[in-house]
């Protein structure tokens, strides 16, 4: 992958890669470190990256530092979270910080993001990975280290938790 | 397992697409027998869509920027160099790519391009070579391990004594 087609497959896929940063993270500023972190990290692996295969490759890259990331703050939980995505408990919403808000409808979208917070880091990536981003499972099983049949039931899991926070918020019938 | 149980796993299956043959369909004759399972399959292929619709959020711009900067000083004449050791192929590729933009030019009502339309043809020109070198960049590497791995190896299995006619009647020729 030589500069030029470095630049457009950057250009082409920087806003899932920092996308899928903040969903992980729930926090722009640290998705926007972390999507840079990972653009740039494709540069110094241009030599044995395909195009057709970037963004998979982007996605995984993305998912290992969020995993840093969530390292680091459990080993210093006296620092705050900074400006981003409310936590789910926030009992009042303001949507136009939230993913989903635009596009799903302001009280789904709001639904939709407390009930993704409330799932534990790996079944949201898992979820998220294969629901968002549409990776195959194989790969997700690879990226997350989890054997296939445990990825499986751990997705189908986290949709019918998902499901059933809709309901209970009264979203969904 | 109650069919009820068996459907639920199957609904996942027909979401991630792998449920054909008997299980698709006696999950659907189960689903039109069984409210509270149809209900729970809607819903449950409902929230899939909403999530497969999620809306891809930018990337700020000043963060973008920052990762060009980061890359562009990483990579003083790169592209250069690639170009001047494929000089052949890329001459090739370039006339190619030339020719294509101009071929496909059309003048518009007034006579001649805006120049935005002569910049957009540029930046397309620019990618198209771009992409080019890429293919030939990855042809090259393909070649090579197809010689080292599948050709050689084939080669290798011609008995030699037969090999060494051919090399004799080479020489004789020459």
């Amino acid at each position: 992958m030589i500069e030029a087609v470095f630049e457009r497959v950057a250009r082409e896929h920087k806003d899932r890669v920092f996308s899928h940063a903040v969903w992980l993270l729930r926090d722009r500023e640290e998705a926007a470190d972390v999507a840079q972190e990972v653009l740039v990290r494709l540069w110094q692996h241009r030599e044995r990256v395909q195009v057709e295969a970037a963004l998979g490759w982007l996605l995984k890259a993305t998912h290992r530092l969020c995993i840093d990331r969530w390292r680091r703050r459990r080993a210093r939980p006296e620092v705050p979270q900074r400006e981003g995505l409310p936590p789910p408990e926030d009992p009042a919403p303001d949507p136009e910080r939230r993913c989903l808000g635009a596009a799903v409808g302001a009280a789904l979208g709001a639904s939709l993001d407390r009930a993704l917070g409330s799932l534990d880091d790996r079944p949201r990536a898992a979820i998220l990975l294969r629901e968002v981003e549409g990776l195959p499972y194989d790969e997700i099983a690879e990226t997350l280290g989890v054997p296939l049949g445990t990825l499986k039931s751990m997705i189908h899991r986290s949709r019918e938790k998902l499901r059933d926070a809709l309901i209970r918020e009264g979203v969904r019938p | 397992m109650n069919a009820c149980e068996r459907c639920r796993e199957w609904v996942h299956a027909r979401i991630d697409g792998d449920l054909a043959g008997d299980a698709a369909r006696e999950l659907q004759a189960h689903l039109e027998s069984c409210a509270a399972c149809r209900d729970e399959a809607a819903s449950l292929e409902r929230l899939v869509l909403d999530l497969r619709g999620a809306p891809v959020e930018r990337m700020p711009d000043d963060a973008f920027a920052a990762v060009l900067a980061r890359t562009s000083r990483a990579s003083p004449g790169r592209t250069a160099s690639f170009v001047r050791r494929r000089g052949a192929w890329i001459g090739l590729a370039a006339a190619a790519g030339i020719a294509a933009a101009l071929l496909s030019f059309r003048p518009g009502d007034d006579g001649g391009p805006t120049p935005e339309e002569i910049a957009q043809a540029r930046r397309d020109v620019q990618v198209a070579l771009a992409l080019t070198a890429d293919a030939l960049q990855r042809a090259e590497t393909v070649g090579k391990r197809v010689l080292t791995e599948e050709v050689s190896p084939t080669l290798q299995r011609v008995p030699i004594r037969w090999r060494n006619v051919a090399e004799s009647g080479r020489r004789n020729r020459t």
